[in-house]
């Protein structure tokens, strides 16, 4: 063998650095400073997001009920969540409609906001940015929500209603089964222009003008055929992280849930994986089963997120 | 006699301005003061307080708001070396009420020196600033002090607005006797289209009317002339005044703007309520030679800015948990940790107490700590938890929200072994006796007790005594009489109060005479006849006779909406302290109960409290033991109610599960008794493993059923037997589940 290589010109000095080259430690080694530089955020990373990931779907096999050890189940979680369990088909189904409406409605909203104001110059463009992002950095802004729905005859949204007599009595907006999902997909979008908004200005800004220029000159029409032609592919990553972050926020919506509707809602209206998840955890003690829920939405989270991709992968064909 | 004949006498007499003496009384070392509420109180905003600390809290300054009632006095005692004239400064606080001086009577030597002196005002400014006693133009005033020891007193007046208060509550008496004759005709939201004909039917209207804006514009000129310039204390009244204009005007406007005439009378009822408060915040008091005036140290802007830095920086470093000293060191004899869950106030006094009464008594150390109860659990887990907590609320609850539903914390603590069963100690069945034994209910199960009980509450009814009088209603003995009463009330376009909650269905199910659960608690009986036809009375109220389920009903019962109301007891102090308007128009009494064959009314209700616990991986159970059975004997606790009492005022007595400590805390007696008639027949709410999915399913059931079936889109109403009934088999599922996960024997199938 070390004949052929000989013979086909490259020597056996060569060969061995190469393969030694090839290790991972070698690699390691010579890019120590980058590794170095990830380093902080790659520990804090690991500790705080991976570890308990696995802590938890260690969890999820043992029966906890965070007063005295874990002992061991096995599959016993899974088998009640999937076969016994109403209220998790309940939530199930709550948050996928929130996902499945929220999350493109809401995706297509940031976009096309982004794209309007975009066209603003300056410090206009500022304000308007300022404005629509406003309610998503204001920590626990949809608290105002609560004033607006209270069921006293007297509150906000009661208290017109009655005057303009479209209701006859007060309703008790959060108390009332077929309102509570409306009200909530309400709140979130009006959460939800939150960072995917920002990140589509940005990638907004940095398509190359000279696109453009070369569009119109190969036959490009309209706005709309520039926005699918031109603007979405170059955008492609911000469309991606838009994406992303959408598709965790919509699974993951459980705050206002409770705030809201409260925890357990009535009749289990309001119930999304999440606060189904809490209930188990905080109220019932029984962390091992809520440690299986966060399993399977974990799961969920990661395929739904697959799949977007792959559908974003084909923006502009 | 004024400063002029005073000053000039004084001058006659050969009186001298003294030369060079500064003398500093520092106002937290009062000589005397008039009530208890009067301490040292710790002032942490400037550098020029002295003394001062960015680290610590020191006791530097005195008042603030507890000396705000008229009446109220301190007094301070200095030596003066030289005999003269001397100017008087006082380096003070007063940022707590805007638009009115707050005035003090300052006497020395148990006199007042001269007129000007019996009310001096303070005027409003937002940080610490030196006032020195002077006139109108600025110039000081001289008092003349002999050499050798005087006193100085300072007391609450009201002054001139003594007056003008009570010209405006008779106001205020006027205006809502108005509201309710209107009420009477038109209901609390009338219909815009229509004509009441308000001059026909109540003729003597306008006069009534006039009568309070005259009433009114005497307290509004009278103001101007005390508060000297156009103040926002006025601007209440003016509102006021101009609606009263408009409704003089045409009377039938009330149909148009009766809700914001509600809300200025509710303005005009908090003004008095503010304008009694005269806060003042006092640090040092001056008294030096005219010529010797000198500036206060480290109140430049340099010093306050090095001051917030080092306390920015010291943020990071000093426990703010941790309440006063803090023993590590074990060999001095056994240290506990304690955990409080209510608040700073509360932890300060029973700081106090320990030190003053356990540790000297006991030589056991109490390490206290101020923490968010909900970090319990998580603490335990990790072993970082205290050796006993008190005032813990339920699970999910922080402490004062625990009201209106049972306390499931020591149950379902002790069943997982996290806290100790008390019934293991030798003098428990003494100290049992302590409470009532519906208190013990809710923190017993199998036998053992998990916790004792730290407060008590139940649901009372209130009553407006003015408004049952001018409609002449009795107030309700039964449920039956309430049924009458809702519609007497519904004529004159009034409410019964009474939310859907835990309390409420709880006090119908034992009126009744039902129970949560079977003997050992593996099933629940909320499927039995008795509950059944509870939970069917329990909707009636919300579905035929359209009680409002989500509302304020203390606010109602202010205004005169709901005169009968049924709320927890509490209430009571809250109505004492925030409701000067109604002050006296109102009782409160048992709530209705139901008719038994022997002719008695059975007025039975739940009951409901904060726990005291014992945590299970405790170095030191029999110390923790001993100081739990300090804490909750009659001494300690009625010591601690006052002490609270007299921290924060009325609205802050402590409902004490003490049954002693209760009956020696300063409860009016016609009231007390009240109180102890309910106390008799009052229950509790019994709590089991997987009980948390009782009230739960209960009130899903409820919203089932009382909400309109078109918006649950069912195509046919919900009855309430059907519901409970369906419901009560998930808890009884749930119940099994909880048990056989504890090893205990679970109920039968039927």
């Amino acid at each position: 063998m070390a004949n052929e290589a000989v013979s086909s010109g490259v020597s056996q000095e060569a060969l061995d650095i190469a393969k030694k080259q090839g290790t991972l430690r070698y690699q390691i080694a010579r890019n120590k400073a980058s590794y170095f530089m990830i380093a902080p955020y790659f520990i804090l990373f690991f500790f705080f997001t991976v570890l308990p990931v696995l802590m938890s779907i260690a969890l999820s096999f043992t029966y906890f009920n965070m007063l005295e050890m874990p002992t061991f189940v096995e599959w016993k979680n899974y088998i009640k969540l999937f076969l016994e369990d109403d209220i998790f088909l309940i939530s199930l189904k709550n948050t996928l409609i929130f996902a499945v409406v929220t999350g493109p409605v809401s995706y297509m909203l940031c976009l096309l906001f982004a794209w309007i104001i975009n066209e603003f110059k300056g410090k206009l463009r500022a304000f308007l940015t300022l404005i629509f992002y406003a309610p998503s950095i204001c920590g626990n802004a949809y608290l105002v929500w609560n004033l607006i729905l209270t069921g006293d005859r007297y509150g906000y949204l009661n208290g017109i209603l009655l005057k303009l007599d479209i209701i006859n009595e007060p309703i008790l907006w959060m108390q009332t089964e077929k309102y509570v999902m409306p009200v909530l997909i309400v709140v979130q979008l009006w959460l939800s222009l939150g960072t995917g908004f920002l990140s589509f200005i940005a990638g907004l800004q940095t398509v190359d003008k000279s696109m453009y220029e070369a569009a119109a000159l190969d036959g490009v029409k309209n706005r709309w055929q520039e926005l699918w032609y031109v603007t979405l592919p170059a955008m492609k990553p911000q469309l991606m992280f838009g994406a992303v972050m959408q598709i965790t926020q919509s699974f993951a919506v459980a705050d206002i849930s409770i705030n809201l509707a409260g925890n357990p809602s009535v009749n289990y209206a309001g119930a999304t994986v999440v606060t189904h998840l809490l209930d188990y955890g905080s109220t019932r003690f029984d962390m091992g089963y809520a440690s299986a829920i966060a399993t399977i939405l974990f799961l969920l989270m990661v395929g739904t997120n697959k799949l977007v991709q792959k559908i974003l992968g084909r923006v502009g064909e | 006699m004024d400063y002029a004949t005073v000053k000039a006498a004084g001058d006659a007499a050969g009186y001298q301005n003294s030369v060079g003496q500064y003398i500093r009384i520092e106002g937290e070392n009062a000589d005397k003061t008039s009530s208890q509420m009067l301490y040292p109180r710790q002032d942490q905003s400037s550098p020029a307080v002295y003394p001062s600390s960015p680290k610590v809290l020191l006791n530097n300054t005195i008042g603030g708001t507890s000396w705000q009632e008229a009446g109220q006095w301190v007094e301070w005692s200095f030596e003066v070396p030289e005999s003269g004239y001397y100017n008087i400064a006082a380096y003070c606080k007063q940022n707590f009420v805007r638009g009115i001086d707050v005035c003090r009577r300052i006497s020395i030597d148990g006199e007042v020196p001269f007129a000007e002196m019996s009310d001096y005002g303070f005027g409003y400014e937002q940080s610490w600033r030196e006032d020195v006693l002077s006139d109108e133009e600025g110039n000081p005033y001289s008092f003349y002090l002999e050499a050798g020891t005087h006193t100085l007193r300072m007391e609450v007046v009201l002054g001139d607005m003594a007056d003008i208060i009570s010209t405006v509550q008779d106001t205020v008496q006027m205006l809502n006797s108005i509201y309710r004759q209107v009420i009477y005709i038109t209901g609390v939201a009338p219909d815009q289209y229509r004509d009441y004909q308000l001059e026909a039917s109540l003729p003597g209207l306008e006069a009534e009317l006039v009568e309070a804006r005259a009433s009114l514009n005497k307290a509004i000129e009278a103001l101007r002339v005390t508060a000297g310039r156009n103040s926002d204390k006025l601007t209440t009244l003016l509102t006021m005044q101009d609606q009263l204009d408009e409704l003089i005007e045409d009377q039938e406007r009330f149909v148009e703007v009766l809700s914001s005439y509600k809300v200025n009378v509710r303005a005009c009822g908090n003004w008095i309520t503010q304008v009694l408060s005269q806060p003042l915040q006092i640090d040092r008091i001056m008294v030096y030679s005219p010529e010797n005036h000198q500036e206060i140290p480290s109140s430049g802007f340099f010093s306050k800015l090095g001051y917030e830095i080092q306390r920015l920086f010291y943020s990071f470093i000093v426990d703010y948990n941790q309440i006063g000293n803090a023993i590590d060191d074990e060999e001095e004899g056994v240290v506990l940790t304690l955990w409080i869950g209510t608040g700073r106030d509360q932890a300060n006094v029973i700081k106090a107490l320990i030190d003053e009464n356990f540790t000297s008594e006991t030589g056991i150390n109490v390490n206290v700590q101020l923490v968010d109860m909900n970090t319990l659990l998580r603490a335990t887990l990790a072993d970082e938890g205290p050796d006993v907590a008190i005032q813990v609320a339920n699970t999910n609850g922080i402490a004062g929200a625990v009201l209106n539903t049972g306390n499931d914390t020591p149950v379902n603590y002790g069943i997982r072994n996290a806290v100790l069963d008390l019934t293991q100690f030798s003098d428990y069945e003494e100290v049992i006796q302590r409470f009532s034994e519906s208190a013990v209910v809710p923190f017993s199960f199998n036998g053992a007790t998990y916790a004792l009980p730290d407060t008590q509450t139940f649901p009372m009814m209130f009553y407006r005594k003015d408004i049952l009088a001018e409609i002449g209603l009795e107030v309700p003995t039964t449920w039956d009489e309430v049924k009458v009463a809702m519609t007497v009330l519904a004529k004159n376009q009034m409410e019964f109060g009474m939310l859907p909650n835990e309390q409420t269905f709880a006090m119908l199910l034992f009126q009744n005479g039902g129970e949560y659960y079977s003997e050992n608690g593996d099933r629940s009986l909320l499927d039995s006849d008795i509950a059944v036809a509870t939970f069917k009375q329990y909707c009636e109220y919300y579905t035929d006779y359209k009680l409002d389920k989500a509302t304020s009903v203390e606010e109602r019962f202010r205004t005169g909406e709901c005169p009968l109301i049924i709320s927890d007891y509490t209430t009571y102090n809250n109505l004492q302290v925030s409701a000067p308007d109604i002050a006296g128009l109102w009782d409160f009494t048992v709530v209705p109960g139901v008719l038994q064959e022997d002719g008695t009314i059975l007025h039975s209700t739940g009951s409901t409290g904060l726990a005291d616990i014992i945590m299970a991986n405790t170095e030191h159970p029999q110390e923790c033991w001993e100081f739990l059975k300090w804490w909750t004997d009659a001494e300690t606790q009625t010591l601690y109610g006052r002490e609270m009492e007299s921290l924060m005022g009325a609205s802050a007595r402590v409902a004490t599960a003490n049954l002693e400590a209760l009956a020696n805390l300063s409860w009016p007696i016609k009231d007390y008794r009240e109180l102890m008639q309910q106390f008799e027949q009052v229950e509790g709410i019994p709590q089991v493993p997987g009980g948390y999915y009782t009230w739960r399913n209960v009130n899903n059931a409820f919203y089932s059923v009382t909400t309109d079936s078109s918006s649950t889109g069912r195509t046919q109403v919900a009855t309430p037997r059907e519901e409970l009934m369906d419901k009560i088999i998930y808890v009884d599922a749930e119940i099994s589940y909880k048990r056989e996960e504890f090893g205990l024997p679970v109920a039968e199938e039927e």
